[in-house]
This record gives structure tokens, C-alpha cells and sequence, in this order.
């Protein structure tokens, strides 16, 4: 569903491009759940706003569902494909409500006027991520977890075959971590979607993920966790001298 | 999405604007009996001809002026607000009325050194609504060229302040070096005025209004999409370029004219989004655009009237009046919600 090739990313600066990453192959499946994983700044950002289409890619093609990415308009992008941000300036005086019916504008009218079927995608969008107890509470007085669900439902509410998400679990404790991405997982198998989130969070995302696609200073891999475990790739994510890998426990660990 | 308990304060401003409308045609400096008002509106003939004439070539024209005024800055400082994603912003964080007082110092502290028979038309009604007008226009021209080169509406925001201060300074240069009588002038401009306007200025004021409205009423799904922040809006096929352009297009367009006519009036399009907001407990701009411009319309036609000073023949200003009776209103709802929220 979403095919990459010969992928170069990176961003324009003043005085020319400037290279991030490279990534020679790799396709998302829908049904699958990948986790994006990699060091601070080696471009996972960058490649996420790649795969929206918000900014080009330095080289390369890259296609959803047959089309290619830059050829196609804002509005047939926002069908097919939607994001969870960490950090989305929204407003705070939106209701959760509000906020996830926002997911339905790409196929409202011209003053946004929702349909039954919105309504009731809205309702199921609410009823997935276990937020109809906070329908009519401002966004403003919410969790940081709870609003990263409402991020979620207003992804879901955009039905769209691919789900981008940036770091959905920072900022939330482990039980919530884990309720996200037992919410992600369903997403990918129950909705048949294709789900990429970056994250740091390697050891939980070993334990529930289909694929992860690693970044590292070279370039970009797509594996499954197996793989990335016996093939050892862990052991040189980092630098050695404070962690280590131990593929029995499948944690890291510190070093005394 | 909306429960029964919403719609009385969507309808409220619907039903209290004509009677303030009635109330400000019925004040005046000169007194009219209510009723003679009403026949007079109605086309029912009076015994008084001055009063017809008062009510038909006076106080109507300004009725109507306040009613898109007082809407029209109202909507500016929604689209601001919108924009910017700040609720301290205004149409004049964008140096509207800092290009119009520009404009209008130029005309008034500068036609001196013009002088002759030139400098003598400038100082006219209409000189100083052209100097206004094209005052703000400039200024808003410079921002909206921004606004096509920058992505950022913070940076944009900051440079309106910027042309906002730079035109503010040299203002006070003209201030320094012209006469008490110039200055005089000025000031008095500066104070602002609702009643001016001659039925032709109306229409004139009207089309702008119309103008900009439609492009506010055009761009709602673009605005909503915005209160998710630039990124999800952008995700949901927006375009920030074209959707700040619109918006900024329409304040311009909508404070730069009516500034113009009426000079620089504060507070209304800063605070009336702000207030509409708390009340309509949405920010879902196909329910904030009409009730902010009915809010708007209705908060000037009071600061009007209050400025009138009921049977008395003083005018107050109306710029001090509608901060005078406005700052302790957003004070108080400040006071009670403790934050301010956008």
C-alpha cells in the first residue's frame, strides 16, 4: 500500500539541500503495525512529513495505494492518509467532540456541514478510543493522555487507509503507553489500516509490532523484530558506552 | 453535536439587536418621542419635518454605520484571532490603524508643508477617508506580501507589530513638528466618530462590508480546520498560503474601510470573539461568524449610545468610550475563568 524507493530525505536549507537519510526499499502492508525507531535527530520527523507530503523528498518515488505522493492534490492526500501529531497548537477551547468531528472536514461541504454517515463515524471514532465519558469536555481540560487519544479518534474519524502517528507515546505512563498501542494494533488488524508510528519506546514496541522500520546513520531498514534482534541491529543503535541490548530479556540495560 | 441548552445564546443576539437599533435611533441629542420614531421608520409621515430629517439623514445612516463597524471589527479580530491562534490579537496587531493614522497625519500635520490649494483639499471630510484609507491599505499591502512569502504566523505577527510601530513612530515625528491647531485636528480624528458619514459613504462602507464578509463566510471550513493547529489543518488539505492570505484579505479590507470612515475605534475587535466565545461555549466558526457580528454590532450600538450622554447635546468619544465600558467587561471574564484560552 505505501511503496518507497531509493528514498532520500532531508530538507532545503539556504544554501542547499540537506541530507538526512537514505532509504533503498520498503513497503507498508495494510494489516500491519510498524514501529519507526531510531536515535534523536536522525530524521524520523523528517521522514514522517516525507510520507505526508508536507515536505519533498531530496530523491526517490513514493506511492500510496498506486499514486504518486507529490502528484497527488492536498484534498486526495487528506483521504488518503492522516496524522497524529504530539505537538498540534490546537485550540484549547475545542470540545474533544469538536475536535474529532474535525477529522471529517476532507469530506464535508464547503461550510463543514456532517452528514449521518460523519456522525456516525464520529461516534465509533469515540467509542474506539474510549472517549465518549469526555465527549463535551474541553480539550484544554484533559489529560496529555487522554488528548492523545482524542489525536487518535480524529485520525480514526478521517477513515483514511494509512494512519501516520509521531511519537504517540511520549509523555504518557506505561499503562497508558500500552493502551495506545494496544489501540494502534487494533487499528492495524481490526480496520485492516496501515499504522507507522515513530517512537523511542524500542522495548514495547518489540513486543507488539509486526515490523520496525530502524533509522540509523546510513540508512533505513524495514524488519521484523525478530530479525532485528537476531541480526544484532539493536547492539549498534546506540552508542556502547551507557547501554546495552540483552536479546534474552529483550531490554536494554545500563552499564555499571 | 450541538444540545438544546446552545441555541438560546446562538438566538439571543438576533432578537436583542433590533431593540437596540430602536433604542439608537430613538437617542440623540435632540429629543424625539419614541413613537414619532417609530411612525418616522415605518414611512407613516410626522408632523415634525426636522425630525424626519434627523432620523432619515442622521441618526439612520449612523445606525447603520455602527451595525457594520461594530460587526465588521468584530469579524477582523475573529479572523485575527483564528489566524494567529492567539486570543490577544486584533485587527490592529496587523498596523491597520497605524497605517490609518499614518495616513491621516500625513494629510493633516503634513498639508502645511504642502500647503496652497492642494494642501487645503486633502484637509477635507473625504482628504482625510482617502489618507485613511490608503494609509491602512499600505501597510496591509506590506503585511499581505508577507503573508505570501511567510509560512509562519508568529513571524507575521511580529511584523505587523513592527510596521504597526515604525508607522506609530512617525506619526509622533509629524505630531512634533506641526502647529496646536493641526495637532488639534488630529487628535480629534483619532478619537473616532460613527456619526459622519453621509448616506453615499455608507453605501460605500457597505460594499466593502459585503466584500470582506464573503470572504470571511468562504473561508470557514478552512478556519475550523485551523483550530486543530497548521499541521492537521494542512494534513486535512488546506493550504495555509491561501487560507492566511484570505483572511488577511479580509481584515484588510474590512478594518482598513471601516477605519477610514470612521476612524480608529478600539477594543470591539479585540474583545467581542472573546467574549462570543465564552458564550456560545464553541469555537465552530458557522456558529462564531454570525453571532460575533451581531455581538459587535450590538456592543457599539451601546458604547454609541453611551456615548451620546441620553438628553444631554455632549458627544464623548467613541474610541475611549468602547474601551472605557469594554476593558473592565474582558478584566472581569478573565477574573472569573482565571486563564485565557484559545
Amino acid at each position: 500500500m505505501v511503496d518507497v524507493q531509493n528514498l532520500k530525505i532531508g530538507y532545503r536549507g539556504k544554501s542547499g539541500p540537506i541530507f538526512l537519510s537514505e532509504i533503498h526499499d520498503f513497503n507498508l502492508q495494510p494489516g500491519s503495525l510498524t514501529a519507526l525507531v531510531g536515535p534523536n535527530g536522525i530524521g524520523k520527523s523528517t521522514l514522517l512529513q516525507t510520507l505526508s507530503g508536507s515536505i519533498d523528498p531530496l530523491a526517490g518515488t513514493l506511492t500510496m495505494r498506486g499514486l504518486v505522493l507529490s502528484q497527488m492534490t492536498p484534498h486526495q492526500r487528506s483521504r488518503q492518509l492522516s496524522l497524529v501529531l504530539t505537538k498540534s497548537q490546537h485550540s484549547q477551547q475545542l470540545m474533544v467532540e469538536e475536535f474529532v468531528s474535525l477529522g471529517r472536514l476532507p469530506y464535508a461541504n464547503w461550510v463543514g456541514a456532517l452528514q449521518q454517515e460523519d456522525k456516525s463515524m464520529i461516534l465509533k471514532a469515540l467509542e474506539a478510543t474510549d472517549l465518549i465519558s469526555l465527549r463535551y469536555k474541553k480539550c484544554g481540560d484533559i489529560s496529555d493522555g487522554e488528548m492523545q487519544r482524542v489525536a487518535i479518534a480524529r485520525a480514526l474519524a478521517q477513515d483514511t487507509p494509512i494512519i501516520l502517528l509521531d511519537e504517540p507515546t511520549t509523555h504518557l505512563d506505561l499503562h497508558h503507553k500500552a493502551l495506545v498501542l494496544k489501540l494502534l494494533k487494533d487499528l492495524a488488524t481490526i480496520h485492516q489500516k496501515v499504522v507507522l508510528y515513530a517512537t523511542h519506546d524500542i522495548e514495547l514496541a518489540l513486543d507488539i509490532v509486526d515490523k520496525i522500520l530502524l533509522m540509523t546513520t546510513k540508512s533505513g531498514q524495514l524488519m521484523t523484530p525478530n530479525q532485528l534482534i537476531e541480526e544484532k541491529h539493536l547492539d549498534h543503535l546506540f552508542p556502547k558506552e551507557h547501554v546495552y541490548f540483552d536479546p534474552k530479556t529483550k531490554r536494554f540495560s545500563m552499564k555499571d | 453535536m450541538l444540545q438544546g441548552l446552545k441555541y438560546k445564546f446562538i438566538l439571543l443576539p438576533f432578537l436583542v439587536l433590533p431593540l437596540v437599533m430602536v433604542l439608537s435611533l430613538s437617542l440623540g441629542s435632540v429629543y424625539i418621542p419614541f413613537g414619532s420614531v417609530i411612525k418616522i421608520l415605518l414611512g407613516l409621515g410626522t408632523d415634525d419635518l426636522t425630525w424626519s430629517y434627523i432620523i432619515h439623514d442622521y441618526r439612520l445612516p449612523k445606525t447603520i454605520t455602527s451595525i457594520l463597524a461594530g460587526g465588521g471589527l468584530a469579524i477582523s479580530g475573529l479572523l485575527m484571532q483564528t489566524l494567529f491562534r492567539n486570543p490577544l490579537a486584533g485587527p490592529y496587531v496587523l498596523g491597520i490603524s497605524s497605517g490609518a493614522s499614518l495616513g491621516v497625519a500625513i494629510v493633516v500635520l503634513g498639508s502645511s508643508a504642502i500647503g496652497g490649494v492642494f494642501g487645503q483639499a486633502l484637509s477635507t471630510p473625504w482628504g482625510l477617508v482617502i489618507a485613511s484609507g490608503l494609509g491602512s491599505f499600505s501597510v496591509l499591502l506590506a503585511v499581505v506580501s508577507a503573508s505570501l512569502k511567510i509560512k509562519d504566523t508568529m513571524t507575521l505577527l511580529i511584523i505587523g507589530l513592527m510596521f504597526g510601530s515604525l508607522s506609530g513612530a512617525l506619526v509622533g515625528v509629524l505630531s512634533y513638528f506641526s502647529s496646536a491647531e493641526k495637532l488639534q485636528q488630529f487628535v480629534f480624528w483619532s478619537f473616532g466618530s460613527l456619526g459622519s458619514l453621509s448616506w453615499s459613504s455608507v453605501a460605500l462602507l457597505s460594499i466593502c462590508s459585503v466584500l470582506g464578509l464573503t470572504i470571511a463566510v468562504g473561508s470557514i471550513k478552512s478556519m475550523n480546520a485551523l483550530l486543530l493547529g497548521p499541521n492537521y489543518a494542512e494534513s486535512m488539505g488546506v493550504s495555509l498560503k491561501k487560507t492566511t492570505f484570505k483572511l488577511v484579505l479580509a481584515t484588510s479590507i474590512l478594518a482598513g474601510s471601516i477605519t477610514a470612515f470612521t476612524g480608529p475605534i478600539a477594543f470591539v475587535g479585540l474583545a467581542v470573539p472573546h467574549i462570543v466565545r465564552q458564550l456560545n461555549r464553541t469555537a465552530d466558526h458557522r456558529i462564531m461568524l454570525p453571532t460575533v457580528f451581531l455581538w459587535g454590532s450590538i456592543i457599539l450600538l451601546c458604547c454609541d449610545a453611551i456615548a451620546q450622554v441620553p438628553f444631554h447635546s455632549t458627544t464623548l468619544p467613541i474610541n475611549a468610550i468602547t474601551s472605557l465600558v469594554g476593558a473592565p467587561v474582558v478584566i472581569w471574564l478573565l477574573w472569573r475563568k482565571k486563564n485565557i484560552m484559545f
